[in-house]
C-alpha cells in the first residue's frame, strides 16, 4: 500500500474517498506531515532558512518563517517518501504556499500531482495564476479549460472532470420544492415570498484589476434593490450568503444594512448554500462561480456588472443564461426576474443548454476525479519485500534512524514506575530517550542501556550512564559489568518478542536483580481484533514494524505473557493494556456477553474483560522476582 | 496553380449540402453576437453604394445580403453554385419575387450587361482566383453601373505584423496557414486598384470595417489587448442585448473605420464602377497613403480631419455621447491595452479630454502596477539563487502567491486609498 499526499479542501474531500475505495492507500495531510518531522530536525532547518535568508539582501518580510515551512514540508514529505512511497500529490489550488512547495516537490521527484480546481477560473488568468507547476489540472467544464490552454499549458495535462462539490446539486435539483419549504419554513417565510439570494464577493487582490470597494457596492446595491421592491409591496426576501475570507467585514456589513435595508432584516448566512440556491427565485452574484451554481440549479441567475468585470474577464457571455446588469439596474432586473415567467424561462432555458460548458458531470463529478487521479497515479513499484529487511543490514539501520521506536521515551511505561530506579537496565534502549527521560525525572538513577543497532546506540551514547552494544541474548552481563543482585528496575520494551528464547533470558537475568526489582514489559498482543480479522480473512501480513513486525519471532497473549514470568520464577504484581485505535468500541453490557462479528469469522461470548484484551495493542507487565 | 485549383473546387463544393443551407440562414435570422453588427453594416454598405433597380448577388447563398434589397422594391437576382442554398433562399424570401439561377461565380448565368449592379457578400474572400471571377463580374455589369463586394485586408496584417516586427503571414495560426477549409484570401487596396484597372473599372471606395465584430473577423490591432481572443468576444457578444453597445459598435464601424484606411481594419468593401476613371482610383489610393501615414506616426484629431478632407463634422461629439455609457467606455478601455493605442493617447485626449482619457487609459495603468508587481514578487531572489534551492528544488516560487498580495496591497491599494 503505497500512500497518497492530500492538501485538498474540505470540500473536495469525496473525490479522494472515492479513490481510496479504490486504491486503498496512506493519506498525509499537511498536519501529518508537518507533525511528522522530529522536533529537532525543525529547529535544525529553522536555523537553515535563517541563514539562508541572510544570503538575501532584499528579501521580503516574513520569508524566514515562510521558508521555514517549506523546508520542512519537503523534508516531512521526503522523509514520507522514503518510508511509503507517494504515488500521488492531490492538491487544491497549486498557487498557495503549501500547495506549490507540495507541487513544486512532486515535480521534482518524479511524483505525479493533480491540481483540482477550486473554482472555475471563468476570464483572465493573472499573474500568480499564470505559472504551470507542473500536475495534471481537473477543471469542471470546457470555458475552465480554455484559459489555461490558451496560456500554453498542454492539453494533455487539463482533464475535464467536473467539480465533485457540485454533484450535490444532482440531488438537490431534484427535490426542489422540498428544498424549498425547509428553507422557507426554517427561516419563517411565508409562502408567497420571493427569494433572492445574493452572495458576496472577495477582493482578491492578487491583481490591480480589482475593486477595492466592490464588496460594500454590490452589497449596497443588492440590499437597495430588494428595499425597493418591497416598498413596492413586492413580497421579497434576501438571503446574504457570506464568506469565510470577509469575516473582517462584519461591521461594514451591518453599517451598508441598516443604512439600505431601512426596516427589513435580510438572512445573513455562511451555510447551506446549495440549498438556498436550489429554493431561490434569484440568485444575485459578481462574477462569481455561484452563477454556474445557479445555472445548474435551474435558478435564474443575475451577475452584478462592473468595469472590471470585463477587463477580468468577462466571465459571461450574451447567451449564457446569466443576465448581466449594472448595479444600479438591479431592482428593475430583479422585478422582471421575479414578475416575468417569459424573462425566468429564456434564462433557465439558455443555462440548461450552457450549463455543461461551465461544468460537466454534474452527479459523478467526485467519481471522475478520482478516476483522473488512478489514471494519473505511479503505482510505487516494489522496491523491497519485507522479508529482505531480514537479512539486509541496511534495513535495520535505516529503522534505527527513522522509527519511533528508537527515538521516543517510552512514557507509558515510565508512568509505571513504583519507585525511584537507582540502578536501571533498559533493554533495547534504541536511542536512549526512555534513559534520558528517566534520568531527568530521577537524576540519582543510573542508566544502562543494550542495544544491538548500531545506529541507535550511537545516538544514546551521553544520554544515559553506560550504552552495552551487543545482543541481549548472548550478552555475559557479568563481563558487561553489571554486578549481581544490583539492578532495581528493568525495561524490556517491545523487546522480549524479538527474542529466540525469551524464557532463558529472564531466568539468566534474575541473579542480577535486587529482591524487590521492579520490571516491566511492554509485549505486543496477537490476540488483538484486528490481526484475528485479518487472519480470519487469510492474511497474516509482516510489516516493517507493529504487531506483526517481522522481526517478531514469540508471540503472546494476556494469558501467555502471564505464564512466560510466572514459569520463569516472577510474580506478575500488574498487566496494563495499551489501546489499538484500529479497533472499534465493542459494547459488552456489564455482565453479560455478545458476539463479535468479523468480515470471516464471529467471535462468540465475548465478555467485558476479553473486549478490553481484543482491542489491546501491548500489555505492559509489571513483575518482581519469586514466586 | 493545381493547388488553387484544388481550393477552388473545394470552396466551391463547400456550400451545396443542405444542413450548410441551413445553418446559414440560421445565422441570417438570429441577430446572436456580433453577427447582428455584422449583418448591420454589410447590408448598410450594399444598399449605399449600389446604384440602380436590377442587382445581382453572387453566391447570394440564403439571401442574406440581397433579401433587405428587394424588400426596398429592387429586382433581385441570385447566383449561386449550390442548388441546396438557392431552395433555402427561396424559402427565406416568402412571396417576394427574385430571380435565382444556379451557376459559377466565373461564369455567371447571365447577359453581358444584364445588370445595373453587382453585390458578392463573403464571397471573393474564399477564392483565390477573384481576379478570374472579376472579369465576368465586370462582364455583366452595365456600363456606370457598380461592383461592391468585401475582402479580407492584406494592408491590415501587413501594418499590424511590421508593429510586432514580423510578417503579416507570420500573426495566422499554422492551421490558417495551411488547412485549405481555413484559406481566406488577403488582398490590398494596390492589388484590387491593378484589377480594377485591369477589368476597366475604377476605384469608387474601399471601406474598411470589422474594428469590433470578434470571430473569424479578427482586427489584428487588439492582438495583445484585453478585446482581443475569446475574452474579448464574449464582451462584444453582449451587443445582441444591448443597444446602447450595439450603437457603439455600429458608430466604430461605420463612423471611424469607414474613414480610415484598409490597413485600420482586418476587412473592407470593395466599391467599384465600371467606368474609366482613373482619377477616382487616384483618390482612394491618396487617401488611404494619407491615412497609413498618420497612423505610422503619433496621430492627432486635426491630423485626422485634414487627410479624410473634412471640414465640418459630428463624429467627435458622437462618440462623446457614445462614452457616456459606462460599458462603451470599457470596451474602448479594453482596446486601448493593446501595444499600439500607446500612440493612440494624443487623439484620445483630443477627442475625448484629458479625464476620461485617463479612465480609459486606467487599464493600461493597472496592468504596468500588476506586471511590475509580478517583476519584484520574483526579482528579490535573483541576486542569490542558490538560496532558496533545498533538497534539489527551487522554493522561491512559492512565495509568490502571498508576496503578489502584500506588495499589490502596499504600493497600489492601500496607496489609492490613501490619496
Amino acid at each position: 500500500m503505497g500512500s497518497v499526499v492530500s492538501l485538498l479542501w474540505p470540500k473536495n474531500e469525496a473525490a479522494l474517498q472515492h479513490y481510496l475505495t479504490k486504491v486503498p492507500s496512506q493519506v498525509l495531510t499537511a498536519a501529518s506531515l508537518f507533525a511528522s518531522v522530529p522536533g529537532e530536525s525543525v529547529s535544525a532547518l529553522a536555523a537553515d532558512a535563517k541563514q539562508r535568508v541572510n544570503r538575501l539582501n532584499d528579501a521580503p518580510a516574513q520569508i524566514e518563517e515562510r521558508l521555514h515551512q517549506s523546508l520542512v514540508l519537503v523534508e516531512a514529505l521526503d522523509r514520507a517518501h522514503a518510508q511509503n512511497p507517494v504515488e500521488l500529490v492531490v492538491l487544491n489550488e497549486d498557487v498557495m504556499q503549501h500547495s506549490k512547495t507540495a507541487a513544486l516537490w512532486a515535480k521534482s521527484r518524479g511524483v505525479p500531482s493533480v491540481v483540482v480546481s477550486h473554482s472555475s477560473i471563468l476570464g483572465r488568468l493573472y499573474t500568480v495564476h499564470r505559472e504551470d507547476n507542473g500536475g495534471t489540472l481537473a477543471v469542471f467544464g470546457r470555458m475552465g479549460a480554455v484559459p489555461h490552454t490558451d496560456m500554453g499549458m498542454p492539453a494533455e495535462r487539463v482533464a475535464i472532470t467536473g467539480n465533485p462539490a457540485w454533484d450535490v446539486y444532482a440531488v438537490l435539483a431534484e427535490r426542489r420544492s422540498a428544498v424549498r419549504s425547509e428553507m422557507f419554513a426554517r427561516n419563517a417565510f411565508s409562502a408567497n415570498d420571493h427569494v433572492v439570494v445574493f452572495a458576496t464577493t472577495w477582493p482578491a487582490f492578487f491583481t490591480a484589476f480589482c475593486d477595492a470597494g466592490h464588496y460594500e457596492k454590490s452589497l449596497r446595491a443588492a440590499v437597495r434593490a430588494v428595499r425597493e421592491l418591497r416598498d413596492l409591496d413586492v413580497p421579497v426576501q434576501l438571503v446574504i450568503k457570506e464568506r469565510s475570507s470577509n469575516a473582517e467585514k462584519g461591521a461594514e456589513r451591518e453599517a451598508i444594512l441598516r443604512e439600505e435595508a431601512a426596516g427589513f432584516t435580510p438572512v445573513v448566512t455562511d451555510r447551506d448554500l446549495e440549498s438556498w440556491i436550489v429554493a431561490a427565485d434569484a440568485v444575485v452574484s459578481v462574477d462569481s462561480n455561484i452563477a454556474v451554481e445557479a445555472m445548474i440549479a435551474g435558478t435564474p441567475a443575475i451577475n452584478i456588472w462592473s468595469p472590471m468585470s470585463w477587463l477580468n474577464g468577462p466571465y459571461f457571455g450574451a447567451e449564457d443564461g446569466v443576465m448581466d446588469v449594472r448595479p444600479d439596474d438591479l431592482a428593475v432586473a430583479l422585478a422582471r426576474v421575479l414578475g416575468d415567467p417569459g424573462v425566468r424561462e429564456q434564462l433557465t432555458s439558455q443555462a440548461r443548454a450552457r450549463y455543461p460548458e461551465f461544468a460537466s458531470f454534474v452527479g459523478s463529478a467526485a467519481v471522475r476525479t478520482a478516476d483522473l487521479l488512478m489514471q494519473t497515479r505511479k503505482p510505487a513499484a516494489a522496491s523491497r519485500y519485507v522479508w529482505q529487511e531480514l537479512s539486509d543490514p541496511r534495513g535495520v539501520s535505516e529503522k534505527g534512524r527513522d522509527s519511533v521506536y528508537y527515538r521516543s521515551p517510552r512514557s507509558d511505561m515510565i508512568a509505571r514506575l513504583r519507585r525511584a530506579p537507582r540502578v536501571m537496565l533498559d533493554i533495547g534502549c534504541g536511542a536512549g530517550a526512555t534513559g534520558a527521560e528517566i534520568k531527568r525525572l530521577h537524576p540519582t538513577a543510573h542508566v544502562t542501556g543494550i542495544e544491538m543497532n548500531e545506529q541507535a546506540a550511537a545516538l544514546a551514547q551521553g544520554r544515559i550512564d553506560r550504552i552495552v552494544v551487543d545482543n541481549v541474548e548472548t550478552l555475559d552481563f557479568e563481563q558487561a559489568g553489571i554486578k549481581s543482585g544490583s539492578v532495581d528496575v528493568v525495561f524490556f520494551p517491545d523487546v522480549l518478542e524479538h527474542l529466540y528464547d525469551p524464557w532463558r533470558l529472564l531466568v539468566r537475568l534474575k541473579a542480577f536483580l535486587t529482591p524487590d526489582a521492579q520490571v516491566l514489559a511492554s509485549v505486543p498482543n496477537v490476540r488483538n481484533l484486528w490481526l484475528l480479522a485479518q487472519l480470519g480473512a487469510g492474511s497474516w501480513q509482516y510489516e516493517e514494524e507493529g504487531l506483526l513486525d517481522v522481526t517478531h519471532i514469540r508471540f503472546f497473549t494476556k494469558k501467555t505473557v502471564i505464564e512466560l514470568f510466572e514459569q520463569t520464577g516472577y510474580r506478575v504484581g500488574a498487566l496494563y493494556a495499551n489501546g489499538d485505535g484500529r479497533v472499534p468500541e465493542i459494547n459488552v453490557p456489564s455482565g453479560a456477553t455478545v458476539n463479535v462479528d468479523l468480515p470471516q469469522m464471529t467471535l462468540k461470548n465475548v465478555s467485558e474483560q476479553d473486549a478490553v484484551e481484543l482491542r489491546t495493542l501491548q500489555f505492559i507487565v509489571d513483575a518482581t522476582p519469586g514466586a | 496553380m493545381a493547388n488553387d485549383d484544388t481550393l477552388v473546387s473545394f470552396k466551391t463544393g463547400a456550400w451545396k449540402s443542405t444542413g450548410m443551407a441551413a445553418g446559414y440562414a440560421q445565422r441570417m435570422r438570429e441577430n446572436r453576437g456580433t453577427n447582428r453588427l455584422k449583418n448591420h453594416v454589410e447590408i448598410a454598405l450594399c444598399r449605399e453604394n449600389i446604384c440602380g433597380r436590377r442587382i445581382v448577388d453572387v453566391g447570394i447563398g440564403t439571401g442574406r445580403g440581397s433579401l433587405p434589397l428587394a424588400h426596398d422594391g429592387l429586382h433581385v437576382t441570385g447566383i449561386d453554385v449550390s442548388q441546396a442554398m438557392l431552395d433555402q433562399c427561396r424559402q427565406e424570401a416568402g412571396g417576394a419575387a427574385i430571380d435565382l439561377r444556379a451557376g459559377d461565380l466565373t461564369k455567371l448565368p447571365a447577359a453581358d450587361e444584364e445588370f445595373d449592379s453587382l453585390i458578392a457578400l463573403n464571397v471573393a474572400v474564399h477564392f483565390p482566383n477573384w481576379a478570374v471571377a472579376l472579369k465576368d463580374w465586370a462582364r455583366v455589369v452595365k456600363s456606370g453601373g457598380r461592383l461592391v463586394f468585401d475582402v479580407h485586408s492584406r494592408d491590415h496584417l501587413n501594418a499590424v505584423g511590421a508593429l510586432h516586427g514580423c510578417a503579416g503571414d507570420d500573426l495566422l495560426t499554422p492551421q490558417q496557414r495551411t488547412d485549405p477549409a481555413q484559406f481566406m484570401l488577403r488582398v490590398t487596396a494596390r492589388e484590387i486598384a491593378r484589377e480594377a484597372e485591369n477589368n476597366g473599372l475604377c476605384v469608387v471606395a474601399l471601406i474598411p470595417y470589422a474594428a469590433v465584430l470578434g470571430g473569424g473577423n479578427v482586427n489584428y490591432w487588439l492582438l495583445g489587448s484585453r478585446l482581443f481572443g475569446y475574452l474579448g468576444d464574449r464582451a462584444l457578444s453582449w451587443m445582441a442585448n444591448d443597444e446602447r453597445l450595439f450603437a457603439f459598435g455600429a458608430f466604430i464601424e461605420r463612423t471611424l473605420a469607414a474613414r480610415l484606411s484598409t490597413h485600420a481594419t482586418g476587412r473592407f468593401m470593395v466599391v467599384l464602377e465600371k467606368s474609366r476613371n482613373d482619377g477616382a482610383t487616384q483618390t482612394v489610393l491618396a487617401h488611404q497613403d494619407r491615412m497609413a501615414s498618420l497612423f505610422a506616426g503619433v496621430p492627432r484629431l486635426h491630423g485626422l480631419r485634414k487627410a479624410s478632407g473634412e471640414t465640418v463634422d459630428g463624429w467627435p461629439a458622437e462618440l462623446q455621447l457614445h462614452l457616456a455609457y459606462e460599458r462603451n467606455r470599457t470596451l474602448l478601455a479594453m482596446a486601448l491595452t493593446s501595444p499600439f493605442a500607446v500612440r493612440l493617447r494624443p487623439l484620445i485626449r483630443d477627442l475625448a479630454g484629458e479625464e476620461l482619457t485617463r479612465e480609459l487609459y486606467d487599464a493600461n495603468e493597472r496592468q504596468a502596477v500588476d506586471d511590475g508587481v509580478y517583476e519584484a514578487v520574483r526579482s528579490w531572489r535573483r541576486p542569490a539563487p542558490g538560496a532558496l534551492h533545498f533538497k534539489g528544488i527551487d522554493l522561491g516560487p512559492v512565495f509568490e502567491y502571498d508576496l503578489m498580495r502584500e506588495m499589490l496591497d502596499a504600493r497600489y491599494f492601500s496607496k489609492a486609498q490613501r490619496s
